[in-house]
């Protein structure tokens, strides 16, 4: 068609459009008359037009938040976290070939190992954090303990090492073959090779989580499965940005849809965040879908945290109800319902693994049965360590909104966006309690109307402001906390006298806020929450220096 | 915070009719998005997206005098960040093409980046062809799903920068968008006389 016939189209269309849906048919039928193509397009573009927001959301969502990877400068542009570009040189033994990729966790290289032959990858710290004593310690701790497990299903990690200049890198081993991912976009797995490759990757975790070590960013694109059809677990927790920054914790990395409720709360995790993680890949594995979906970012963390997920039979036929449930179980909101409270997978490894892991076989055939036997026992054996545990009550959520601190005086003005925002982070990891809004902005547009209005405008059950005053740059800071519930009534919850806190204890001050608002609002706080809670940092520069980079995060929304 | 070309002068000039002033502030918009996209990328606080929204509005705020422009101003050159925002994706979307092309075997990832770019780098592109080819049809409908997509515009400041009522906005922004459901996804509508497909 030609551009005038389309803008014509276009025309009628609107005004088709802007109709009721039951008047559309007759006035399509006089407008186009005897030109039918003009009413097949019209009939086509109200068919789209219906759809329009299923079709396009995703679509726009990824070109109006696109993803770090499309945008990644490469090459010539410079690479993002590393100065100098390693291709070509020498590392320990290594020859460098190639240049893979770089992001939060470190910089990676394809490289050859001369005196065995093989292809390796090594890993490298980002170097702006390399020569940063305290985080390169964790990089070598986490790395050593990784490298220690030696899990079949864990990508094997062959050296630790430092380069020339003192640098930290990881050789570890290069895998061809095709990543969960990439299987799963061909659409829903075999329900005999969703469960083999789900209980491989248990297995790999169990052995992980036996050492204390959570892999915090399991999804498929992180599960690559060889030739052998052996599932390897890669990026294992290791220098993870959000170690090794003072970030807030409400800071998110990578991609929201395999994150359990708690991180996207931003909180601590613990080993059954990858059980949650695991199971929205088992669950993709079985269906082809992923079982919290959204048009964009928050949509799909809202559904995280608040929606049941549909039974997986629902998307295909002939699930064994077991699977089922063991599926629906490791998607429990409540991290204690995805497991055994005092358990890890540990408990299931020494009652499946014995059986499950089949010594080496040479045969092929062997190998395959081998497998089979280990998916049904490590099935079964998992069944059995998660299903009989109790359900836990749903604790209740109570919803807060935190209001920027009013400061008092010159002085507080520089500090009372990082306090807030810190105040805000720090309830946000307590049990029960829900901080609405993802970020300031959406809380900080409020700024200024009464305390009903914001909890009406956010469906808040409480706002809590409060009053900061300093009376000098590194004078003492005092603090009187506000709060008020939905209503608007002021709650009397401070009785005591203002919070009264010095530079140097500072990281302590948000934590009391925190506490006794959580007190008076009886909700319980969960001791791994409370563990967060009195120990942010414990260095105060750091501390100061992350308040500041708080307050620009702040001005910047 | 940004002093050296007075950008909200030449801004002012450009509006004013001055094609020579315009033809400096462009690039300088382009430069600042693409140096403000590649800070929210690498920076120690990145998500690992980017939201164009924010950058467009914050590539205004810090290239232009609040004080200095009206409402008027602000939504067009929201408009004109709009479009350099998209050429800015654009380029790094051909170059992470180009890049993905160049070796083969990097199939396995260890990160998500190249497996995101996947998606993000074509849709881009694809985007940006339709509203190319959307153009041709009708060029305030294209630059309105330019405006809305890159820049976030709100109804209003798209009615503004096209000189056009609300009520345009919103009739001519739903058929756009029919328009380009309609191009990416030929399939959608139903059995279709392929060769008509916009």
């Amino acid at each position: 068609m030609t551009p005038e016939r389309w803008r014509e189209v276009l025309g009628v269309f609107e005004e088709v459009v802007a109709l009721e849906p039951e008047d559309r048919a007759v006035c399509l039928a006089v407008v186009s008359g005897s030109d039918p193509e003009l009413h097949a397009e019209i009939e086509a573009l109200l068919a789209v037009d219906r759809e329009a927001d299923r079709l396009l959301g995703p679509f726009e969502k990824l070109v109006s938040h696109p993803g770090l990877g499309a945008l990644t400068p490469q090459g010539s542009d410079g690479a993002p976290w590393d100065e100098e570009d390693l291709t070509g040189q020498r590392v320990s033994r290594y020859r460098v070939l190639e240049r893979l990729g770089a992001g939060g966790m470190g910089v990676l290289y394809l490289a050859e190992d001369p005196d065995l032959s093989r292809t390796v990858v090594l890993k490298f710290l980002p170097s702006r954090w390399a020569h940063q004593p305290a985080v390169k310690e964790r990089f070598l701790r986490e790395a050593r303990a990784l490298a220690s497990l030696d899990h079949p299903n864990i990508c094997t990690i062959y050296e630790v090492g430092e380069t020339e200049r003192g640098r930290p890198f990881i050789a570890m081993a290069f895998y061809e073959g095709e990543t969960v991912r990439e299987k799963i976009e061909r659409g829903p797995l075999a329900e005999h090779e969703a469960l083999d490759l789900a209980a491989q990757a248990a297995r790999g975790l169990a052995a992980a989580h036996a050492s204390g070590i959570v892999h915090r960013d399991i999804k498929p694109a992180n599960l690559v499965v060889t030739e052998d059809g052996v599932l390897k677990i890669l990026d294992f927790g290791l220098a993870r940005a959000d170690d090794l920054t003072l970030t807030s914790p409400g800071l998110r990395l990578g991609t929201v849809a395999y994150m359990s409720p708690e991180q996207t709360r931003g909180n601590e995790v613990d080993y059954r965040a990858d059980l949650w993680s695991l199971g929205v890949v088992f669950y993709e594995m079985l269906t082809g879908r992923r079982p919290f979906r959204g048009g964009n970012d928050s949509a799909v963390i809202d559904a995280i945290r608040r929606e049941e997920p549909r039974p997986p039979g629902e998307f295909r036929d002939s699930l064994s109800e077991e699977i089922e449930d063991l599926v629906l179980r490791l998607l429990r909101k409540d991290p204690g319902g995805r497991a055994a409270e005092s358990g890890t997978l540990e408990n299931y490894l020494e009652r499946g693994e014995a059986v499950a892991v089949s010594p080496p076989v040479r045969s092929r055939r062997w190998q395959q049965i081998g497998l089979i036997l280990a998916v049904l026992v490590g099935t079964v054996a998992l069944l059995r360590w998660l299903l009989p545990v109790a359900d836990p009550a749903d604790a209740s959520h109570a919803t807060i909104a935190v209001i920027e601190f009013r400061p008092v005086g010159e002085e507080a003005s520089a500090i009372v966006a990082g306090i807030t925002m810190t105040t805000r982070d720090r309830l946000a990891i307590i049990d029960g309690i829900e901080v609405l809004g993802s970020t300031m902005s959406a809380v900080d547009r409020l700024r200024g109307l009464p305390a009903p209005a914001i909890a009406h405008e956010l469906g808040a059950d409480y706002v809590l402001t409060a009053a900061v005053e300093r009376q000098s740059p590194e004078g003492a800071v005092e603090v009187r906390p506000e709060l008020y519930g939905a209503n608007g009534t002021r709650i009397r919850f401070w009785d005591r006298d203002p919070i009264l806190v010095d530079a140097q204890q500072l990281p302590t001050l948000e934590s009391s806020i925190a506490e006794d608002i959580a007190r008076v609002i009886d909700l319980t706080i969960g001791q791994a929450a409370r563990a967060n809670l009195t120990q942010p940092s414990n260095n105060p520069a750091a501390y100061e220096a992350y308040m500041r980079g708080g307050e620009a995060r702040y001005r910047w929304a | 915070m940004e002093t050296d070309p007075d950008i909200s002068g030449l801004w002012l000039k450009a509006r004013s009719g001055d094609p020579g002033a315009l033809d400096q502030v462009v690039p300088l918009v382009y430069e600042e998005l693409r140096i403000l996209a590649h800070a929210r990328l690498t920076g120690e606080r990145s998500d690992h997206t980017l939201n164009t929204t924010a950058l467009v509005h914050e590539a205004y705020l810090r290239l232009l005098d609040v004080h200095e422009v009206d409402f008027r101003d602000r939504a067009h050159f929201l408009a004109l960040a709009s479009r350099m925002m998209r050429r800015v994706l654009v380029d790094y979307a051909r170059r992470s093409g180009a890049a993905k092309r160049g070796g083969g075997w990097v199939k396995v990832q260890f990160q998500d980046e190249r497996l995101l770019a996947g998606p993000s780098a074509l849709a881009i592109e694809e985007l940006d062809r339709a509203l190319t080819r959307l153009e041709e049809v009708s060029p305030r409908r294209s630059q309105l799903l330019e405006q809305r997509y890159f820049g976030g515009l709100k109804l209003e400041e798209c009615a503004e920068a096209l000189d056009i009522s609300l009520a345009t906005v919103k009739r001519e922004l739903r058929s756009a968008r029919a328009w380009l459901a309609r191009a990416i996804f030929p399939e959608a509508a139903g059995p279709s006389d392929v060769e008509s497909a916009p």
